[in-house]
């Protein structure tokens, strides 16, 4: 009878990760690992009749010290807050096998019965490696097997040996393997990671017989390597890496996101057709699917993002190309990991946020996490075009360079902040890089997909339910109380003009809601920016989304609530009145609008998603008080600047 | 016997053996399970930033700042 479990451990970048997707394939469930933020997969596999659990555990180099995976693989290896698993598959790079036996070497002080995997082994022998596999297997006292992963060779025979494994504390340890400490295996006074590199070199004498293989140079690998790091090379490879991947985003991430937008529209009318009128169909349509819809329209652009990500984390190009970042980024107090989720910010915070999984130190990806959202993302466009036509109506290349001048802005102000925080509340500098450069390789394409499952459900499972009730809140907040239709709005109903009536009447259920009488309520606190009551309430509803800011300022005009009004819409808004008949939009009040949504926060779900992943409800709302104070602060100057050199 | 160096002094395609850093004990623990343990050999791969070791068939990408103060004593004449 097999184990009930299996526990995965190896180095990273050794294909423990397509060993987990060939043994368990589509049946993975990801949770985090009890008191952590780091994911845990479990999948299922079964071993003659019997089905076991296949827990993959973070990659890691040595059980010995602080970092969280080794603090995580420790606990589960001693059954600490997890059930201890039944037996433990340590997967090993075949062409990498000493560095790799230190790892197995600290696995073995425990009593799980344990099965090396020699993965790669293809890859051992065109290197010219003549591995003793039954030698190695005596000498670790172990069954060893032989495997390539990515192609499935070797599965069978590692369910068998699987299948064959005693029980805990059964299997012999290797006599020369260094003892454990007074408080058990990987403790604190246990062997050091020397004790355990001694042992490996001996195993490695005897399991190659004609002597273990020198460090040879690969040229190839030499060549691409000098020039994927280079300061001038490296950084123009990875201008068009990183170019290519956003043009895929951009470009393939509209269409299912459009779909998405589509389907739930025609659901909501299909909803709406079929139910009275009344707030229950109002909560239906407008607060559950449209915040369901409002969620789920993410979900392509996050699953393409971290599918691609896993390809280029597969080839190994990603720690090259964090070297080239890190020159740069290190004077701004962020590590060079931290180039991808910055970039992605530019399509949306939240899977930039969460690609931020990437980045090793604690405080490195706090920082990065903090100052993703000022970079401009794909909601803000609209409000862009809006105000920049606004500032600059007849003179379209000010108005184009005003736009560029806000991506320039909201990066200025992410580097800016990271190097205050790294003054600050996140104190110290960026951990110095040092990484291992993994062997190029073809990558796998299973591994992107499950990949992109995977964080696809987890930002669905966690992040999405509580941006779904976030919307759900703000919609009540924007449609309640129900304004009843005024003298004017009845009279052109009984003249036919329904349309008219539609939007006179939408106007003022905008104004009466409680977010509307939240904004002139709290007008006299962004009075000294410029802002009147409507601009005000654009404000509060577009803290849902920035893009709302566009639609709710449409329907005060009295257009609809699209999302790209037309030019009627566009010169209604460029007329807005103030109650004093004065102008909203004078060329300091919509510079200020636009340096306000360049630097807010403005964005609920980056919210929830920056708690989620931090682990604490205290980073949210640091993040929120920082952004809109910095924006309130900008916006204001800016405001009062433009004032007193005469621009009103 | 040569004396011991700092990594960034050695030349391209030298030999060393690995003798001690000044780093913090996270850095230096981060070093030691990459495979970069005391007396191990190693060989510059690529000078700058970053710096390019390999340690048997591991390579090891090393910010200049850190490479700085590993120190190592050259096997071959690469200094």
């Amino acid at each position: 009878m097999p184990a009930s479990s299996v526990a995965l451990i190896g180095n990273p970048n050794t294909g423990k990760t397509t060993l987990f997707n060939k043994l368990s394939g589509a049946r993975a469930k990801t949770s985090n690992f009890p008191g952590t933020t780091t994911a845990m997969r479990v999948g299922r596999t079964m071993v003659g009749e019997h089905p076991i659990d296949v827990i993959d555990l973070p990659g890691l180099y040595s059980l010995d010290g602080h970092t969280p995976e080794s603090v995580i693989v420790r606990d589960v290896l001693r059954g600490e807050g997890v059930a201890r698993p039944g037996a433990v598959i340590a997967i090993v790079d075949a062409a990498n096998l000493f560095r790799n036996l230190v790892l197995v070497g600290e696995v073995l002080t425990f009593d799980e019965p344990v099965v090396v995997v020699l993965n790669m082994v293809d890859l051992a022998e065109r290197l010219g490696q003549r591995l003793d596999v039954a030698a190695l297997s005596r000498r670790l006292g172990v069954p060893v097997i032989p495997m390539v992963a990515s192609k499935g060779v070797g599965l069978d025979a590692l369910r068998a040996a699987v299948a064959a494994l005693p029980a805990a504390g059964e299997q012999v340890r290797p006599a020369d393997l260094p003892a454990a400490g007074p408080d058990g295996p990987a403790s604190i006074g246990g062997p050091s990671i020397e004790a355990f590199t001694t042992w490996a070199e001996g195993v490695l004498a005897d399991a190659y017989p004609g002597g273990a293989p020198a460090a040879a140079l690969d040229a190839r690998t030499e060549r691409i390597d000098r020039v994927l790091t280079h300061p001038v090379s490296g950084t123009l490879v990875f201008l068009g890496v990183m170019g290519a991947l956003f043009w895929t985003l951009f470009a393939l991430a509209t269409i299912p996101m459009d779909l998405i937008e589509l389907t739930f529209a025609s659901l909501g009318a299909g909803v709406s057709a079929m139910m009275a009128e009344g707030p229950i169909r109002d909560l239906l349509t407008d607060g559950v699917i449209g915040g369901i819809a409002g969620t789920v329209v993410f979900l392509p652009q996050i699953c393409l993002l971290f599918f691609m990500i896993s390809l280029l984390e597969d080839t190994g190009y990603l720690a090259r190309a964090a070297f080239v970042n890190d020159r740069i980024f290190r004077r701004f107090g962020l590590p060079g990991h931290a180039f991808v989720p910055l970039l992605t910010a530019h399509a949306c915070a939240l899977p930039a946020i969460m690609s931020t999984r990437l980045i090793p130190d604690r405080r490195d990806r706090l920082a990065t996490i903090l100052i993703a959202p000022f970079m401009s993302c794909s909601a803000r466009l609209p409000v862009y075009v809006l105000l920049t036509t606004l500032l600059f109506a007849e003179r379209p290349a000010l108005a184009g360079l005003a736009f560029a001048g806000c991506y320039l802005l909201g990066s200025a102000a992410a580097f800016f902040s990271a190097w205050l925080f790294s003054r600050t509340g996140l104190k110290g500098r960026p951990r110095a890089m040092v990484l291992e450069l993994p062997t190029f390789k073809r990558p796998s394409l299973a591994n992107a997909f499950f990949t992109a499952r995977d964080q696809g459900l987890a930002f669905l499972q966690t992040a999405g339910t509580v941006i779904v009730a976030i919307c759900i809140v703000m919609w009540w907040l924007s449609a309640y109380p129900k304004v009843e239709p005024s003298a004017e709005v009845v009279s052109m109903r009984t003249q036919g003009l329904e349309a008219e009536a539609d939007v006179l009447h939408a106007r003022a259920e905008q104004a009466g809601s409680y977010a509307g009488q939240l904004g002139r309520a709290i007008q006299p606190v962004f009075a000294p920016l410029g802002y009147d009551w409507q601009l005000t309430v654009g404000v509060l509803t577009s803290f849902l989304a920035r893009e709302v800011f566009v639609s709710t300022l449409s329907v005060l005009v009295g257009g609809g609530a699209e999302a790209e009004p037309d030019e009627g819409v566009m010169d209604r808004i460029r007329t807005m009145t103030r109650d004093d008949g004065s102008l909203v939009f004078t060329p300091a009040t919509a510079a200020s609008a636009l340096i306000f949504f360049v630097l807010a926060m403005q964005c609920l779900p980056t919210l929830a998603v920056t708690r989620k992943e931090t682990g604490k409800l205290k980073y949210a709302g640091i993040q929120l008080a920082y952004m809109t104070t910095l924006a309130y602060v900008t916006a204001l100057v800016a405001y009062q600047g433009l004032r007193l050199f005469g621009v009103s | 016997m040569s004396l011991p160096v700092s990594l960034e002094q050695l030349t391209v395609g030298a030999l060393a053996r690995f003798h001690g850093t000044d780093l913090d004990p996270e850095a230096c623990h981060q070093l030691r399970s990459l495979g970069l343990t005391t007396e191990c050999q190693l060989r510059l791969c690529k000078k700058g930033e970053p710096c390019i070791v390999q340690v048997r068939s591991t390579r090891i990408g090393i910010s200049q700042e850190v490479a700085r103060r590993i120190m190592v004593v050259p096997l071959t004449s690469g200094v």
